[in-house]
């Protein structure tokens, strides 16, 4: 069974299509990357699987259910998504924007308990910022606050994480240590993992599956090797891309008009 | 364990309440003492102390304190709503309604519950021309929501401004204090503290909803709140104690712009403690503004929007100095 299903699925966003006609299937173990040029709709078609826009056609199932019939706080509970950016315009501690992540759990009248404290302090520990919990948010550099957006996610606790450019503003270390954390949560719930990436070759490394939108109609998905190669990559980014062979696999590099 | 950390803050500001109403009662033309005040509350005897305590100052030091606590709570609430540390209670035209409607009631020679009166109902239309506007066709961002009460606030401030121009005389003193806000004339209204209480019960329940609309509409969604269903929420109820307040005192400014953030910079922005917290200050200062205002020159009264400037910026101030 998939955890998450478009079945001929047509978004558009304000009057320009950004895909049409989509089917494409999600399974739990799976990790899917979204590969496409600036302005592409990644980042709509993405708030679309989190249910955050309708689609203009088609439907969206989310484990064998229609993604509009579930409850949006139960729905919270098993779909994550870590948005592109954040902006907080109030003052607000480290500690405090990563408790938000326990919202879905906690019923109307619920306090946070000790267990909810101790959730957010290992996924603060996760990211490194276990030392920044009473740190103001708007004192933390770029790739900190792009951690914390990442812990308060771990904390939400999904099934499926949509991950929004989740390398944005992280150092290649972070990039790998946060990435292989994240795929390695999503396994042990047995979930799924879908991120928009930027980065073909952190695509190839980590995930199983692709999906590159090139136009509206033509949007290849498939597995990481049959997907992954330098003519489709060329076509997706209008612009030659080569491939060289390392020890450590595979790695694309944009060449010359 | 949450809560423990701020008990702090809720003793200091429960404390200073009671000590601030106590003095209210105590202090202005007539001394009295507080065995006086004592036996003027317990008694209900027909002494002079006992209807001073009463009649005058029981009712305006009760009314100060709901207006107060209204105006921070509203403030608090429109910065969520609006998602601009800028907001306050007036921002969205609701005070500019009122005084139009109160002006225009003034100047037609009415006086007394008509003046409460069309102040609520200048409050409650604004309040729904704004709601009307904003919502359109399209969708209800903070922003469309802000510019379209901004310029109906500014419809309102032109019309204000019209009726003082050919107002002459000992109409235009009435007028400018009720602009200015002022206690001399309030009536203590069960309905308003009905409305009080509720609001804030209502706010505090949905309080933990606003921690996370306050960080944006899809941050909000992504974790299951639905945004326009607790905008819709919010709207109703700051519009409905900023009207409120409008009605009992007039335009009473500053507090609730200043008393949520001066919360803030104190504690932090977690609504489950800046909603509670921010009443019983806003409460608070317009209390003891409106001490001052009766007394520093007395017998000649001044409007306690003044005083409440005057007392709060710089407590302001040095609240920002000692944050940066």
């Amino acid at each position: 069974m998939s955890l998450l299903e478009a079945k001929s699925l047509s978004v558009s966003i304000a009057g320009k299509p950004i895909c049409n006609e989509l089917n494409v299937k999600m399974q739990r173990g799976e990790c899917w990357a979204i590969l496409g040029g600036n302005g592409a709709g990644k980042t709509t078609l993405l708030h679309t699987f989190a249910g955050l826009r309708t689609a203009d056609k088609g439907q969206i199932n989310f484990s064998d259910k229609l993604l509009q019939h579930w409850p949006r706080k139960l729905l919270s509970q098993k779909l994550g998504l870590l948005l592109q950016d954040s902006n907080d315009i109030f003052p607000s501690t480290v500690l405090e924007t990563v408790m938000i992540g326990r919202h879905p759990h906690l019923k109307f009248w619920e306090m946070e308990s000790k267990s909810d404290f101790d959730i957010a302090s290992l996924a603060l520990a996760e990211v490194s910022l276990e030392d920044a919990q009473d740190r103001q948010v708007n004192t933390l550099s770029g790739g900190e606050r792009r951690r914390l957006a990442i812990a308060t996610l771990l904390v939400q606790n999904p099934e499926l994480f949509l991950l929004d450019e989740p390398t944005n503003h992280l150092d290649m270390r972070y990039q790998i240590m946060l990435l292989e954390m994240l795929i390695k949560k999503a396994n042990e719930q047995d979930g799924c993992l879908c991120m928009v990436l930027h980065d073909a070759n952190l695509a190839r490394r980590y995930c199983t599956n692709i999906m590159l939108m090139i136009s509206p109609d033509d949007i290849i998905t498939g597995q990481v090797d049959d997907v992954l190669n330098e003519e489709n990559l060329g076509r997706l980014y209008q612009f030659p891309i080569k491939s060289v062979d390392t020890e450590s696999g595979r790695v694309f590099l944009p060449g010359t008009l | 364990m949450f809560f423990s950390k701020h008990i702090y803050l809720f003793s200091v500001l429960v404390v200073s309440t009671i000590f601030i109403f106590i003095f209210s009662l105590s202090i202005g033309s007539v001394d009295i003492s507080a065995k006086q005040l004592l036996h003027a509350l317990w008694v209900q005897d027909d002494s002079l102390a006992s209807s001073v305590v009463l009649d005058l100052r029981l009712p305006r030091t009760v009314v100060g304190f709901m207006v107060g606590a209204m105006l921070a709570l509203a403030g608090a609430l429109m910065q969520v709503l609006l998602r601009n540390p800028l907001a306050e209670p007036y921002v969205l035209g609701v005070s500019g309604g009122a005084s139009a409607a109160v002006l225009i009631a003034m100047l037609s020679g009415l006086s007394g519950f008509w003046i409460s009166g069309s102040a609520f109902m200048g409050a409650m239309i604004s309040m729904v021309l704004v709601f009307s506007l904003a919502h359109g066709k399209g969708d209800w961002s903070p922003a469309r929501l802000l510019l379209t009460g901004i310029v109906i606030a500014a419809g309102w401030g032109a019309l204000i401004s019209l009726i003082l121009s050919i107002t002459q005389g000992t109409q235009l003193r009435g007028m400018l204090f009720w602009l200015m806000g002022d206690l001399s004339y309030a009536q203590y209204s069960h309905w308003a503290l009905m409305a009080l209480v509720a609001c804030l019960v209502v706010s505090l329940m949905i309080s933990r909803n606003l921690n996370i609309l306050a960080r944006g509409e899809l941050q909000a969604a992504t974790l299951g709140v639905s945004p326009r269903k607790i905008r819709y929420i919010v709207y109703f109820l700051s519009s409905l104690l900023a009207a409120t307040a409008v009605t009992l005192a007039g335009n009473v400014g500053f507090v609730g712009l200043v008393v949520p953030h001066a919360i803030r910079l104190m504690v932090g922005s977690d609504h489950r403690i800046l909603l509670p917290a921010a009443f019983l200050l806003g409460g608070c200062l317009v209390m003891l503004a409106d001490c001052l205002a009766r007394t520093i020159i007395a017998p000649q009264q001044l409007p306690v929007g003044v005083l409440t400037a005057i007392l709060g910026i710089p407590v302001f101030l040095v609240l920002l100095r000692r944050q940066s």
